[in-house]
């Protein structure tokens, strides 16, 4: 049953006729009897064509710029498949292996384990100026993208994204949510593990650039906590479990994330845990 | 394998009859000529360098704004970065803020209002509003892409394309509302 209070919510695809067939008739109904959802509607109607028409300004891209433009389509070259998606080019494993060992190079408070990264992960890395994160340093780039994207909370997690139980590990969730993060959407985790003091991590199943995130202000030492996520995501056709692994040192707290099974995971694993002892 | 000037005379008979409708967006999203022209070129750099993943025959155009808007995104996190780092509480407060009051529909005030204020002044309530609204905006609005070319562009699902096109417009409306007010053409 359509209600006035309804209106609101869906004039606006509506009026770009991308409104559910089904819900379109419940509102055609309801406007046959309501004068004021009439009103209403023929208001917010004349003011979405007369916006329409004022915003659409023409542009027209100076000829420099077409001429600029075509110079460097001239001088350039087309990307060479990388070696990490060879013979892979329709999997996401290899792109989530890559941010694997990225990740790893976000997790590394003690520089000793950057010489045990690949030079092209480290490369990677530097390019991101991901080597600059340590447990004193700075908040790196790559959180204050973060910031700048996290904009706007789109309610719950997304479907089949598992929030994980860290109550093993002394956490406990303090807000779940989905949210934007480089016009992706990405699921934000907050846990809190004492009043005063937060641990976060994001969890980020549709863009493996983005699975990062670390920040922490809590003098303590491990643990260290492992969990497999499944990840079922039918909209982008990513339907895998993924291993998060949590890890404090110092003021840092660290999230990786890879397929599970992996061998680049493997060795990152190993190389955690080596680190450890 | 496709001869490279085989495949530049490909690119640039398929990708370059887009470039005007590409830098009114730009314009849009960077509001500014120079970085405008700065953002198109790492664009257009950019499709040429993945062409090979354009499927022809599928739509040209939404395929260069998804890169665009991919190669946007990164430039204006460059601009908008500042030093010192960025606390994660305000990430916190961003997200408790958005989901603040309800944003009220137009009215015929609102509309004698609009047709009052000028080109200029309506480009800048566009400008307003924050990005990832204005880009749905843009894209639905004045391009008039289907919800589900701005899905694909932009990576989201078309949920979310919807839920920031209903507030998108309504902040817009409201941005020009408070550029009325300042103009004297609204009354509180």
């Amino acid at each position: 049953m359509f209600e006035c209070s309804d209106l609101d919510a869906v004039a606006s695809a509506h009026l770009d006729r991308e409104l559910d067939p089904a819900r379109e008739r419940e509102l055609a109904a309801h406007l046959a009897g309501c004068a004021v959802c009439r009103e209403r509607l023929g208001v917010e109607r004349a003011y979405d064509a007369a916006l329409r028409l004022r915003l659409r300004r023409t542009e027209v891209a100076p000829a420099a710029l077409h001429a600029a433009i075509r110079g460097a389509i001239a001088a350039a070259r087309p990307a060479a498949t990388p070696w990490y998606a060879r013979g892979l080019a329709s999997s996401r494993a290899p792109r989530l292996a890559l941010a694997a060992v990225l990740a790893v190079l976000l997790i590394v408070p003690a520089t000793r384990l950057l010489q045990r990264i690949p030079a092209v992960a480290q490369a990677a890395g530097d390019r991101h100026g991901c080597h600059h994160l340590t447990a004193d340093g700075p908040v790196p780039p790559c959180c204050k993208e973060l910031a700048v994207h996290a904009g706007m909370s789109l309610g719950e997690p997304s479907a089949g994204v598992v929030v994980p139980d860290l109550s093993g590990a002394g956490l406990q969730l303090a807000r779940a949510t989905r949210c934007n993060f480089h016009q992706a959407d990405a699921n934000l985790l907050v846990y809190r593990d004492a009043p005063g003091g937060s641990f976060s991590l994001v969890l980020a199943p549709y863009e493996p650039a983005s699975f990062r995130l670390i920040r922490w202000r809590r003098e303590n030492g491990p643990p260290m906590a492992r969990y497999v996520v499944p990840v079922d995501d039918p909209a982008h056709g990513v339907h895998e479990r993924l291993d998060v692994i949590l890890w404090r040192s110092g003021k840092l707290a660290c999230m990786w994330t890879g397929p599970e099974g992996d061998a680049a995971h493997a060795t990152a694993w190993r190389v955690l845990q080596a680190s450890l002892r | 394998m496709e001869q490279e000037e085989e495949r530049r005379l490909r690119f640039e008979r398929e990708a370059l009859p887009h470039l005007d409708a590409l830098f009114g967006t730009a314009m849009r999203l960077t509001r500014n000529r120079g970085d405008a022209e700065d953002l198109l070129q790492e664009t257009y750099l950019r499709a040429y360098r993945f062409f090979d993943r354009y499927q022809p025959g599928t739509n040209c155009k939404a395929w260069l704004y998804r890169i665009l808007f991919n190669a946007g995104m990164n430039f204006l996190g460059k601009k908008s970065r500042q030093p010192g780092g960025v606390p994660f509480e305000d990430v916190e407060s961003v997200l408790a803020g958005a989901e603040a009051a309800p944003l009220q529909a137009p009215t015929r005030g609102d509309l004698a209002a609009l047709a009052d204020l000028l080109d200029d002044e309506v480009q800048a309530a566009l400008a307003a509003v924050p990005e990832s609204f204005r880009v749905v905006v843009i894209l639905a609005l004045v391009e008039e892409f289907s919800y589900k070319e701005i899905a694909g562009m932009l990576d989201i699902p078309i949920g979310t394309v919807m839920s920031r096109l209903y507030r998108g417009r309504r902040l817009l409306q409201a941005s020009l509302r408070e550029t009325a007010r300042q103009r004297g053409l609204l009354r509180d």
